[in-house]
């Protein structure tokens, strides 16, 4: 779960400074703009039915009728990758989207309350933070149930910790900045200056950690469906198809190779533009 | 009366050399011409897929047991080629007119490996503790549900009452889990103690047990009371058996493949032909006795209360292409509701096969005429819905993918829903389903009154295995008739009927015949096949590279 | 003075730790008592079971399944400060007993996969840090794909590569040094990458300072003010990251004993969360908040001791 490692390595400013060179970006921007494509109008790119089975046509190699083969099922492996980015993308929007409000919401609490307020909300931090993402993650499976959704409420409820920390590191150094405590001094309302001021200086560093946590978010994702916790069999999802693809791997191992490739690439852009943007939100450029 | 157990491997033997056909290449016979005579001594390593965490036979289901019951513990009876009671602790047993009382006559001689002496009274106390509540036992209590009490006439001859006639018992009698453990340590031990170190009487003895990881046996010095059958006697071989639990499919058969193990249990179909490839090892595919490899519909609810929406979902599926796909040329399509291997099984009663035509005509019969977005049908705006919860494993068998498919063709919705085995057994036993699937294997036809008899359908009180719900008076008259006969001619009639009957009435699709894919080193030599279970017995298998 | 403003902070660290503890136990009590499914009924009612209504009443009973859900709580927090975690239904033995059997290989491999990652991460910030542009770039390149490849894949690769492939290592199983190599590797390499990250950059920092300037300029060889001086001011920094590495390694644990078919406790806890081993899965949540606060309660009793002036801080 590398979302954790991210903000982990990132909060007390120790940022990389070199991290790829451009043409990394430029090919992990090109291959993120395919899988957005493939996840909005994945039948434009999809050559076949992800879920149309033949069962005359299990385990073809790769040739012209299927580009990258069929699976166990006789089914389109080139267009169940395809497929896939969709539930992969909204994994990874959607449980980072939890985790930034929730951690947001928590952290906002713990660095513009009283003492006792913050004492409450970060010693909450702490206990959840005591249990690493993955088994929490798997505690939240257990009470829900398994499935799409609650694999990703799952995942974002796990990264709320982490988010929730730099909420109220931010929101304790923006509180003392100069122009918010001017703005107190002028008599404006604490929610307008928590609303106008506080709120974006505090969350604009969390956003930009965010993008990168998505990356980590997927995998986290698929990480689960892998265990089979998440997505339900026929769907095409990477994590499913790959944990499935194992059992066939001495019948052919493209099988687990390229949902495996897809949600490395996936994550690895994710990451790499996501760091990208970071570096010029600190006001580094590119070298 | 035949019990043909089919080989597909490597070896098609007879009758006489399946009982001592090496799994190591050829029969009997020529396998020991070729490799010299027995060896003494070596370890075999065998991986199996998963652990029962529990190892005291009474007390559990797993299927671990038919492998461990032949090297740990002995039975009073034993199978013979025929699939006939004969002799192994019990030398011989009579039966009263009534088919109430069953007089046992004991081996003598014969002790635990703790030293404690086999007699009557030890057999009453293994009967009881597989009765008692708190043994939990979910199969071997179950299995003797009709036992009231025993008799101890003398040290060598126990009278058991029955409390109906029960013409199975002495098959029962013959499986994994109702081996007969150490009266002194069921009486002595907790529940908890003889999961961890159950004691029997077997060719081998239980030495370490480290929980998901390995299980060790060791040889027993002084072993003779091998079942007759085995035209065999004295102490094992093999100086001792190590088992390692390897639960992904892809590992067991590559760990295989490396030597890491000497023999499997459960090799993934997948890997067949490859394991059949591979000149440093035999196959073997062995049918077994029982229900096979089945999907059943939930008869007490809608949509499949009604027969015709049976009928619908059975022709819409193509059988034969999905045992072909998931069973990779391994599995044989079963034609009935009793595995072929099963005795009494009836090739006249069979399923009718895959016909959409029909499939469709009958929906539109149904009402089942409008068609929604998704292409399923409907009926007075509702959908034709089907329920399928599954046990959520990591990777759930294509099996469920291919229904779904191909009864989407006819209009069906299939919802496929894996849920955790806790969750699973709660709608299994409460009826919350449309259909499922599984296997029951045991050895005796009796399992349709498992499966199919009024009794058998869950209820608060009791979670019988009628998964379909079915409740045929007819059915259950045959069924409970053959509980009380043992003439073969009577027994034929009854199970034929009620074979038939069950192809009428519909209560499921039978799939394919379950059976036990086995690979084992060509250095392993003297393997024997199971009657009851059709798995391996090592208990005279030696090694020689 | 020190040495009682010190106890203090250790007190009150310990205090912290304990309430961390609570808290835990707690949480994960309501949330897995919520879950839907029979615990009972899994306990007896595996694959293939025939169990009867007394059967299940006895299992009720023996477990305190029958008993309203706040003395289920306050006999759970009870045992717990007795160090009992309580009887797992499955395995039917206690759960501290599970957890001490599954915990010598978990440990085995956590232990190997830490000392792997430091190792690397060390060696490998040393060796970049402050060099050409390319060998930066390329060694932050491989880091990057290594934190952006999910265990699952990059063990999956390791497998097929070393051992369906090639057969140079075996697939499974806890025995030897031989099947240690390709688990650790795959629980060791993501966190030898993040953590090569930050100590680089840290090294770069500290490399910039002027007493190493000094240091040079008195002309002390270059890898002598890599490892003597640079060195030792960076690894504070990867002492701070304990926590991460933890939970990584606990975290990566259940998939990577999954993916290995290695015994330990990551097994246990996915064991216990499909069939639904309250215990079970109470205990090793329990358990791990455990491991977390006593490492980090050592790490930072550790530097303060090292660097007294943390605690004035």
């Amino acid at each position: 779960m590398s979302a954790l490692a991210e903000t982990a390595a990132a909060v007390p400013g120790t940022v990389a400074r070199r991290v790829t060179l451009r043409p990394g970006r430029i090919l992990a921007g090109l291959f993120l703009t395919a899988i957005v494509v493939a996840a909005l109008v994945p039948a434009l790119l999809a050559p076949q039915d992800p879920l149309a089975i033949s069962t005359d046509g299990a385990f073809l190699h790769p040739g012209a009728a299927h580009l990258l083969g069929t699976d166990e099922s006789g089914r389109d492996t080139l267009s169940r990758m395809i497929y896939g980015a969709r539930p992969s993308l909204i994994m990874g929007l959607g449980a980072t989207a939890i985790g930034v409000a929730g951690g947001t919401l928590l952290g906002l609490i713990a660095g513009l309350g009283n003492r006792i307020t913050e004492g409450a909300v970060m010693r909450l931090i702490d206990v959840v933070l005591s249990v690493p993402e993955l088994l929490l993650a798997l505690v939240v499976i257990t009470l829900l149930g398994t499935g799409v959704s609650n694999a990703l409420f799952a995942v974002g409820f796990a990264a709320i910790p982490a988010y929730a920390r730099i909420v109220r590191a931010q929101a304790h150094i923006v509180r003392r900045a100069t122009y918010v405590e001017a703005a107190g001094t002028l008599g404006i309302r604490r929610v307008t200056v928590i609303w106008r001021h506080v709120l974006p200086n505090a969350v604009r560093p969390v956003l930009v950690l965010a993008t990168i946590g998505i990356g980590g978010a997927i995998g986290a994702g698929a990480s689960l469906s892998f265990l089979g916790l998440g997505a339900k069999p026929p769907a095409a999802e990477w994590g499913d198809m790959l944990s499935i693809g194992m059992q066939y791997i001495s019948n052919d191992w493209l099988l687990a190779a390229i949902p495996g490739a897809a949600v490395t690439l996936t994550v690895l852009s994710v990451t790499v533009l996501g760091r990208e943007l970071r570096r010029r939100s600190e006001g580094r450029t590119g070298r | 009366m035949r019990l043909s157990l089919r080989l597909h491997a490597v070896f098609t033997a007879s009758a006489a050399l399946l009982l001592l056909s090496a799994c190591g290449g050829g029969g009997a016979g020529g396998a020991a011409a070729a490799a010299g005579p027995p060896v003494s001594g070596g370890i075999l390593n065998l991986s199996m897929s998963q652990d029962p965490l529990c190892l005291d036979p009474h007390a559990i289901s797993s299927d671990v047991e038919q492998i461990f019951g032949r090297i740990q513990f002995d039975n009073l009876i034993y199978l013979d080629s025929k699939g006939n009671p004969s002799p192994w602790l019990a030398t011989s047993w009579q039966i009263s007119p009534d088919g109430k009382t069953y007089t046992f006559r004991l081996r003598k001689g014969v002790t635990f490996s703790d030293g404690v002496a086999f007699n009557a009274d030890a057999v009453k106390v293994n009967f009881q503790q597989m009765l008692n509540p708190a043994t939990r036992s979910p199969l071997a209590g179950p299995y003797i549900a009709p036992y009231q009490y025993s008799k101890v006439i003398d040290d060598d001859t126990l009278e058991v009452h029955l409390s109906r006639p029960y013409s199975p018992f002495l098959n029962v009698l013959a499986q994994g889990w109702l081996g007969m453990e150490s009266p002194k340590a069921i009486q002595q031990d907790t529940p908890a103690q003889l999961c961890e170190k159950p004691i029997g009487s077997g060719p081998f003895v239980l030495t370490n047990y480290t929980k998901n990881q390995s299980v060790t046996f060791t040889k027993r010095q002084g072993y003779d009371w091998a079942p007759s059958t085995f035209n065999h006697s004295g102490a094992a071989y093999l100086a001792g058996i190590n088992v390692s639990w390897v639960g992904q499919d892809s590992v067991r058969y590559n760990s295989l493949a490396s030597g890491q193990y000497q023999a499997t249990g459960y090799v993934p179909a997948q890997n067949a032909a490859a394991v059949k490839a591979n000149p440093n090892l035999s196959f073997s595919n062995i049918d077994r006795i029982g229900w096979p490899f089945a999907l059943d519909y939930n008869t007490s609810r809608a949509p499949f209360n009604d027969i015709d929406l049976r009928r619908a979902f059975t022709a819409s599926l193509n059988v034969p292409a999905i045992v072909q796909t998931i069973g990779f040329g391994q599995r044989q399509q079963a034609t009935g509701f009793l595995d072929r291997t099963t005795q009494y099984y009836d090739p006249t009663a069979k399923m009718p096969g895959f016909d959409r035509a029909l499939a469709n005509r009958l929906l539109d019969q149904a009402g089942w005429t409008g068609r929604d977005a998704a292409g399923y049908r409907t009926k007075d705006g509702k959908e034709l819905l089907v329920e399928f919860p599954v046990t959520q494993t990591a990777t759930i068998s294509p099996v469920y993918d291919l229904v779904q498919a191909q009864a989407k063709q006819a209009g069906f919705h299939v919802d496929v829903k894996p849920l955790p085995l806790a969750q699973m057994t709660t709608v299994r036993y409460g009826g919350d389903y449309d259909l499922s699937s599984g296997v029951w294997h045991t050895n005796t036809p009796d399992v349709l009154y498992i499966k199919y008899a009024t009794f058998s359908i869950p209820t608060p009180n009791r979670l019988g295995q009628n998964a379909a719900h079915l409740s045929d008076p007819q059915l259950d008259t045959w069924l409970e008739q053959a509980r009380e006969t043992t003439d073969p001619a009577t027994l034929k009639k009854l199970y034929g009927q009620a074979q038939h009957r069950l192809i009428d009435l519909a209560p499921g699709v039978p799939i394919y015949d379950n059976s036990v894919l086995w690979a084992v080193s060509k250095s392993v030599h003297g393997v024997i096949t199971d009657t009851s279970h059709g798995t391996p017995v090592f208990t005279y298998a030696w090694i020689k590279e | 003075m020190r040495t009682g403003s010190l106890l203090r902070r250790i007190g009150f660290r310990l205090l912290a730790g304990v309430g961390v503890l609570w808290g835990a136990a707690t949480l994960s009590f309501i949330a897995l008592h919520v879950t839907a499914g029979d615990a009972a009924l899994a306990t007896v009612a595996g694959q293939g079971a025939n169990p009867t209504e007394a059967v299940l009443r006895a299992v009720r009973h023996d477990y305190g399944l029958d008993q309203p859900i706040y003395v289920q709580y306050l006999r759970y927090l009870g045992r717990l400060v007795r160090g009992d975690l309580g009887q797992s239904y499955q395995q039917r033995i206690p759960v501290a007993k599970a957890i001490a059997e599954q915990l010598g290989p978990t440990v085995q491999l956590a232990v190997a996969a830490a000392l792997v990652a430091v190792l690397l991460a060390v060696g490998v910030a040393l060796l970049t840090a402050r060099r050409r542009p390319w060998i930066g770039s390329l060694s932050s390149g491989v880091e990057l794909v290594l934190t952006s490849t999910p265990t699952f894949v990059l063990g999956l690769l390791l497998l097929i590569v070393f051992s369906f492939k090639t057969r140079l290592l075996p697939v499974s199983g806890n025995q030897g040094l031989a099947s240690l190599i390709l688990p650790t590797f795959t629980l060791a390499l993501p966190i030898a990458a993040v953590l090569a990250q930050v100590l680089r950059t840290e090294l770069e920092e500290v490399l910039e300072q002027p007493f190493i300037v000094t240091v040079r300029s008195r002309g002390m060889r270059d890898v002598a003010v890599r490892v003597r001086h640079a060195l030792r001011h960076s690894l504070v920094q990867v002492v701070t990251m304990s926590g991460y590495v933890i939970g990584s390694l606990l975290g990566g644990a259940v998939i990577t004993e999954t993916l290995f078919v290695r015994q330990g406790v990551g097994q246990l806890m996915l064991n216990g969360v499909t069939n639904k081993d309250i215990p079970m899965v109470l205990g090793i949540v329990v358990f791990a908040s455990v491991v977390y606060v006593v490492v980090n309660l050592l790490v930072d009793i550790g530097y303060t001791v090292i660097d007294p002036r943390l605690v004035t801080r």
